[in-house]
């Protein structure tokens, strides 16, 4: 038990000192903008449909379950303040940062894992390149970027599929739809949304690289990392959602 | 004259396992040094501990004067720019091609593309791989992926050579080509090498000087014909038994 506690305090020091090594490289270190370029695709443009998917479903399944209570209630007014508020503070970050964790996050402990185990690391370090410097900053600023941009896309396929859905399946019409989200749905549900966002690009980004850049081992360490890197993200994704929801208000 | 090299009392400990005991020696510029010993000796840790891959439980190493296993890692980066690894498992950038694995060093160290792909190619028709520049890696062949490893080490022309296992699991005719590549290198440009292998036979007309290491200790050091009439048993019948199983 006392080694277990040792042994979770080391690997929490070791995953604060990674912390600080990254933000100094993001700081100090020179930026390698084709590797950045490569990364930002592979992470951005990549992710793009199966987000896009996931905010569609997500918009359509928030305006299924609000259809019922609006029709008893014969509240069709609040249909689109309901959706928004949801979605854009709440459901459409968390969805989309929980695909992109499962997608990114996983393939990069992935790809990070196996660049360790068949010594790609110190094949870097021994061309005197920091791999700090050369994989884990553009993989950081990728994911922060571009968990926020696709947040913002996903926000409006969102909206699409709520508004579809809500015509098709409770008959609002989708002008009151959007009078009603107009109306009531604030630029600070927006923000809170892309805060949220970008805050949980950073949190797969730490968690999925520390978890790659550590393993040890053959290739059941790379498979510990990468479930490791999903199940540790979601954990992150929760408590930071907690944390940015508290602090905002 | 100063060593390029200088080990001290090198110890290291995997856990509570003792795995290299105070190993010491010296190596000056322009030397061929072979490390051999059975599998599992610990000839790779040194490599790495020079190279300041791995930090030592114990002791020192000076490598061009500066002490490194106690050295920051920023400070380490200068002197790994005059170092040229070869890796026994090749350690190709997968997510790069060939030619791109080659050049990457010059390119990182700020040298325009046009320059630097002419230096890669100049490197990989030194090791006959000029018309495989533009392919991955997973479609080379090990003994192609030991000469990429090699190019990609010598296209910045080190000081100091360190080659882990170059020739392991590898043909007669490729092994022979990569030793006369290293031969060649060496005399070039004056460089220090340092080889680990099982290849005692080969080893002998490369280098002037061999290193047994047997159970983590240095067990013999000096060369090849001195090592062959040692008294200690262990010496000579380790390095007979190697020759003879080359032919």
């Amino acid at each position: 038990m006392i080694n277990q506690i040792k042994q979770l305090l080391e690997n929490f020091g070791d995953f604060c000192l990674f912390i600080g090594r990254t933000l100094k490289a993001c700081v100090c270190g020179s930026w390698d903008r084709f590797e950045l370029l490569r990364i930002l695709y592979l992470v951005g443009v990549c992710s793009l449909p199966i987000i896009l998917a996931t905010a569609l479903f997500a918009g359509a399944i928030v305006a299924t379950q609000v259809g019922s209570y609006v029709t008893k209630y014969r509240a069709y007014e609040v249909v689109g303040w309901g959706f928004g508020f949801g979605t854009f503070r709440e459901l459409g970050p968390l969805l989309i940062g929980l695909m992109f964790s499962g997608r990114v996050g996983a393939h990069h402990a992935a790809e990070l894992g196996t660049m360790k185990v068949t010594e790609q690391i110190d094949a870097l370090r021994a061309l005197a390149i920091d791999p700090i410097e050369y994989l884990v900053v553009p993989r950081l600023v990728a994911m922060v970027v571009m968990m926020t941009l696709l947040n913002i896309i996903g926000d409006f396929c969102a909206l699409v599929g709520g508004m579809v859905t809500s015509y098709v399946l409770v008959g609002v019409d989708p002008y009151v739809f959007w009078n009603s989200f107009c109306e009531y749905v604030k630029l600070g549900d927006f923000l809170n949304g892309c805060a949220k966002a970008g805050c949980f690009g950073v949190c797969i980004a730490f968690v999925s690289c520390y978890m790659g850049m550590s393993v040890q081992g053959g290739a059941p360490a790379v498979g510990r990392a990468v479930n490791n890197s999903v199940v540790f993200s979601a954990v992150g994704i929760f408590a930071m959602d907690y944390g940015v929801t508290w602090l905002w208000n | 004259m100063e060593p390029l090299i200088r080990v001290e009392d090198l110890c290291h400990r995997f856990d509570s396992k003792l795995v290299l005991s105070q190993i010491g020696f010296e190596l000056f510029q322009g030397e061929c040094l072979a490390l051999v010993g059975k599998g599992g000796a610990g000839k790779s840790l040194i490599l790495k501990m020079i190279c300041g891959l791995l930090r030592p439980s114990s002791g020192r190493v000076y490598v061009f004067d500066q002490e490194i296993a106690h050295a920051s890692e920023a400070s380490l980066f200068a002197l790994r720019k005059q170092i040229g690894f070869v890796f026994q498992n090749n350690a190709l950038f997968d997510a790069l091609t060939v030619i791109e694995n080659v050049k990457f060093p010059l390119i990182r160290a700020g040298l325009n593309d046009g320059e630097a792909t002419r230096q890669a190619l100049g490197c990989l028709a030194q090791v006959g791989l000029e018309q495989a520049a533009s392919k991955w890696p997973n479609a080379l062949s090990g003994g192609m992926k030991k000469r990429v490893c090699l190019a990609r080490a010598l296209v910045s022309k080190p000081k100091l050579l360190l080659c882990d296992d170059p020739t392991a699991g590898l043909d007669p005719v490729t092994t022979q080509r990569i030793f006369r590549l290293i031969g060649e290198t060496q005399r070039q440009l004056s460089a220090t090498v340092i080889l680990v292998s099982h290849e005692i036979s080969a080893l002998r007309q490369l280098c002037e000087r061999m290193l047994l290491i047997d159970g983590g200790q240095v067990l013999f050091d000096g060369s090849f014909e001195q090592g062959r009439l040692c008294s200690d048993d262990r010496v000579s019948g380790f390095l007979n038994r190697g020759m003879s199983a080359c032919f």
